[in-house]
């Protein structure tokens, strides 16, 4: 059973010359670590906001555990839990606080919660700090709080935005290990990284991520079986792709200079922004019929 | 050396962060800016020197120029408002400021990162005594018709009068850093202890006032007062050493000029030694605290089940009570609204007992306070209903959190609205409540005024929907436009766009209800006029029924705003 499910997702952001995220399709099954790999600004984390319900997405459709993001937000959000890239936490409450905090929102019973919280605790070696003041922690702290709280209703799918980054070595080793444990349990992990080691010896597939579209879809137990380095494979598709990117950026630039000349700079901007629109109205009149990856 | 200077200089740039390239809106705000404190500067040397007129006698110099004491005193009292504002400037410096972060990353060591901030502190305080003893010493110095060696004295005097107190608040930084620590952790204490120490300032100051206006007007004038305290007032600025030096440059004999600047370099190199040696302790020290991880008391919390309402309204509680700054700007106006609102009562009561009386026996109405009271209220309900508008921008980058929790954004938009809400109201409450306690503003006319019950209600009901539409238009303002990127993961401590259009819109409602009130007040003499005089004092015979309306469909609409519109808006905000 998909945990999972991203139809057709399209994101484009209010006034913003190009679109985000363009037909997004994916699945991620029940015991399965997913990456989701892709240069800075490829629309990683656009995606991956769009799809917990950050920011509302253009066009397309989000299911979490059969429920409908959109329609039925309440039980979709039930079934997930989120580590943001940017390790904000509530930094005025301690971190039991905090912990506890979100166990009540996600109604987890004491005895329950308890069990996890010094679980969990121990697996990322918090007990000691557990009762200071986020404020006092450090960024790998913050992150495994985060971390924490975001397990503590142990959800079926487990989200991570860029979950190394600003983790020291321990700590890295600890997250992928409890990635791993996570997966096994029956649990799907879908995270986003540019960290191609990481992807390479943790995930059971991925998709590389480029200019806010899928351009790859891979298959890691094969690409470990026929021993192909994912690494020299992510510079070739995406050299690739930020050249073609960037000549259209060009083309784009050249054109908005040419309106500007003949209608003034505000409403060559205008222009832009209505044709992109355009764009992606026929993008998902065309594309919304296609199956998920 | 060379590191030092380059972390001065980064210091420097930091604070002046100087754009190379100015909009015209930008040039016009400059140098509207610097017009207003060119205004303000050359008033407070007028000013200053009419007063510093008052202490010179140059007819009878032997038995009444008080001009020696004046210079004495003007030092110790710059001194002592540089000591007051250098304790929080260090602290800022050394201990909570993010700048150091950012040195610390570079390539030098502590001890330099140490030196190049004392530097940049002291060169900073230079810049103060300039602003603020320069015009003070010229304005003295043409009030006293000094010669010309008089100011080539000066720039001696705003070198060196920094030095002591820098060593003074070198001395209370490290006690400062642990009561700021202290603080940290005790948010409604800090506030608390504010709010005794502004209170306590005001009875303090008009105690001093009330002293000064009986002197003045038991002495005739403060010329009289000063020749009646020669002696005291000489004796008294005998006493002051340090602060003596400096007026010996320009007001003693030459070798006694002379000695009392060997004195002022050697006594500033001593303490300016003094203050380096105690500063890089308690910097030291701040440094040790920081890695250690500082951490505020709280208490360990049990595992036990709570519902999700209250999970959210406890955060939002202990996000505002654990910050200082947040307590402050919720609480203090909601504080302080009952105590205005009454001393206002009193003092218009005693004022206009008179009238009172006359009314009372009219019909039998109560007080002028509800007028006045209705003013006051219409003013401080939005300054204090302003926080609300900050409702979404202080979440900062945990604004994510709000979007993934499994709890209805109406729930969430109605718990920010309740923690904004609940205290103005109570303060509301309370304001009415005082209204309502019987007093005798005259001993003499013998009358005793309160509020009606039917005034009460009304004023209650008025300034209940007022807060409900304010804090409901705050909150919605910042859903739709929060500035949560600006905010991070610190704490809001500016105003906000949103911020001042809550507080603009209270003063526009504020005054309208003020002028309408004072017109219905007045009406029976406008009884015969015409036009436009005649329009307004119509509408303020109405005006109780006009705010009545006005209050209830305020309330209604900004909360159909908020409730219907505001959870739509929330799920589309992109942060």
């Amino acid at each position: 059973m998909a945990t999972l499910k991203v139809q057709n997702l399209f994101k484009h952001y209010k006034n913003a010359k190009y679109i985000s995220a363009r037909n997004i399709s994916f699945e991620v099954q029940e015991g399965e670590i997913f990456g989701f790999l892709g240069i800075n600004g490829a629309g990683k984390s656009t995606t991956i906001k769009s799809i917990t319900g950050i920011i509302p997405f253009t066009a397309g459709k989000v299911e979490i555990c059969g429920a409908d993001l959109s329609d039925d937000p309440m039980t979709a959000k039930s079934n997930f839990g989120f580590v943001p890239d940017n390790h904000a936490v509530y930094d005025k409450l301690t971190g039991v606080e905090y912990v506890n905090y979100l166990a009540d929102l996600y109604k987890v019973p004491s005895e329950e919660r308890k069990e996890r919280f010094e679980s969990l605790c121990k697996i990322f070696n918090m007990e000691h700090a557990v009762n200071n003041q986020i404020m006092s922690y450090s960024h790998g702290m913050k992150q495994k709080i985060s971390i924490i709280g975001a397990l503590i209703h142990s959800p079926k799918l487990w989200i991570l935005d860029e979950p190394m980054v600003g983790l020291d070595p321990q700590s890295i080793f600890e997250v992928k290990n409890y990635m791993r444990e996570y997966a096994r349990a029956g649990n799907s992990v879908f995270f986003s990284s540019h960290n191609l080691d990481t992807v390479e010896r943790l995930c059971d597939r991925a998709v590389i991520v480029h200019g806010g579209r899928i351009i790859k879809e891979i298959d890691l137990a094969e690409y470990r079986k026929k021993k192909i380095d994912l690494e020299k494979e992510f510079i070739e598709i995406t050299q690739a792709e930020t050249k073609k990117q960037n000549e259209h950026k060009a083309e784009m630039k050249k054109r908005e200079e040419e309106l500007a000349e003949q209608y003034g700079r505000i409403k060559a901007s205008r222009m832009i922004i209505n044709e992109v629109k355009e764009e992606l109205i026929n993008e998902i009149n065309l594309d919304s019929d296609k199956d998920p990856v | 050396m060379k590191s030092i200077w380059t972390l001065i200089k980064i210091q420097f740039k930091s604070r002046v962060a100087l754009k190379k390239e100015k909009t015209t809106r930008e040039r016009i705000k400059f140098g509207l800016t610097v017009a207003l404190l060119l205004g303000v500067f050359g008033a407070f040397i007028f000013l200053y020197y009419l007063f510093a007129g008052q202490f010179i006698d140059t007819i009878n110099p032997e038995a009444n120029d008080l001009s020696y004491p004046f210079l004495v005193f003007t030092i110790l009292f710059f001194q002592a408002i540089q000591t007051v504002f250098l304790i929080p400037s260090l602290l800022k410096r050394l201990d909570i400021n993010n700048e150091r972060e950012l040195l610390l990353k570079l390539p030098v060591s502590h001890k330099q990162i140490f030196a190049s901030k004392v530097i940049v502190a002291y060169i900073l305080e230079v810049l103060f005594a300039v602003v603020l003893l320069l015009p003070i010493l010229i304005a003295f110095g043409i009030a006293s018709s000094m010669h010309w060696g008089f100011y080539l004295y000066i720039p001696l005097i705003l070198l060196f009068a920094p030095a002591l107190p820098f060593f003074v608040a070198s001395l209370l930084l490290y006690p400062a850093m642990k009561l700021v620590q202290l603080m940290k952790s005790r948010a409604i204490l800090t506030s608390l202890g504010f709010l005794i120490g502004l209170i306590g300032g005001m009875a303090l100051y008009i105690f001093v006032m009330n002293t000064i206006v009986g002197h003045l007007t038991a002495e005739g004038n403060f010329r009289l007062t000063l020749n009646n305290n020669v002696t005291g007032i000489r004796n008294t600025a005998d006493l002051f050493f340090p602060q003596r030096l400096f007026a010996n440059l320009v007001g003693a004999d030459a070798i006694t000029a002379l000695w009392s600047f060997f004195a002022i370099l050697g006594g500033s190199a001593l303490f300016m030694a003094l203050s380096y040696f105690i500063g890089s302790l308690a910097y030291k020290q701040s440094y040790q605290d920081e890695r250690s991880g500082f951490n505020a008391k709280t208490t360990p919390n049990s595992f036990k089940q709570g519902s999700p309402r209250k999970a959210t309204l406890t955060k939002e509680i202990k996000n505002i009570f654990r910050s200082s700054n947040y307590t402050f700007q919720l609480f203090l106006v909601v504080i302080i609204t009952p105590m205005i609102v009454f001393f206002v009562d009193r003092i218009s009561s005693a004022t206009f007992f008179e009238s009172l009386r006359i009314q009372q026996q009219a019909d039998n109405a109560g007080s002028v306070g509800f007028g006045i009271a209705l003013f006051v209220l219409m003013i401080l309900i939005p300054l204090s209903a302003s926080f609300a508008a900050s409702n979404i921008t202080r979440e900062g980058h945990n604004v994510y959190h709000t979007k993934l929790i499994p709890q209805p954004f109406r729930t969430q938009i109605l718990t920010k609205f309740f923690i904004v809400f609940v205290p103005v109201a109570v303060s509301a409450i309370i304001s009415v409540g005082v209204l309502m306690i019987p007093h005798q503003p005259d001993p003499i006319a013998q009358i005793t005024v309160h509020l009606g019950m039917l005034d009460a209600l009304f004023l209650l009901f008025v300034a209940l929907c007022m807060t409900a539409g304010y804090v409901a238009l705050g909150t919605y303002l910042d859903i739709k436009r929060p500035l949560s990127n600006q905010v991070g993961e610190g704490e809001l401590t500016r105003s906000t766009p949103n911020i001042n259009f809550v507080m603009a819109l209270g003063i526009v409602i504020g005054s309208a209800i003020g002028i309408l009130t004072i017109f219905g007040n007045f009406a029976h003499l406008f009884e015969h006029a015409h036009g436009f005089v005649r329009f307004i004092t119509s509408v303020g015979l109405y005006s109780q029924w006009i705010f009545f309306c006005f209050a209830a469909l305020f309330a209604v609409g900004m909360c159909a705003l908020l409730f219907v519109d505001g959870p739509k808006k929330y799920g589309r905000l992109e942060q």
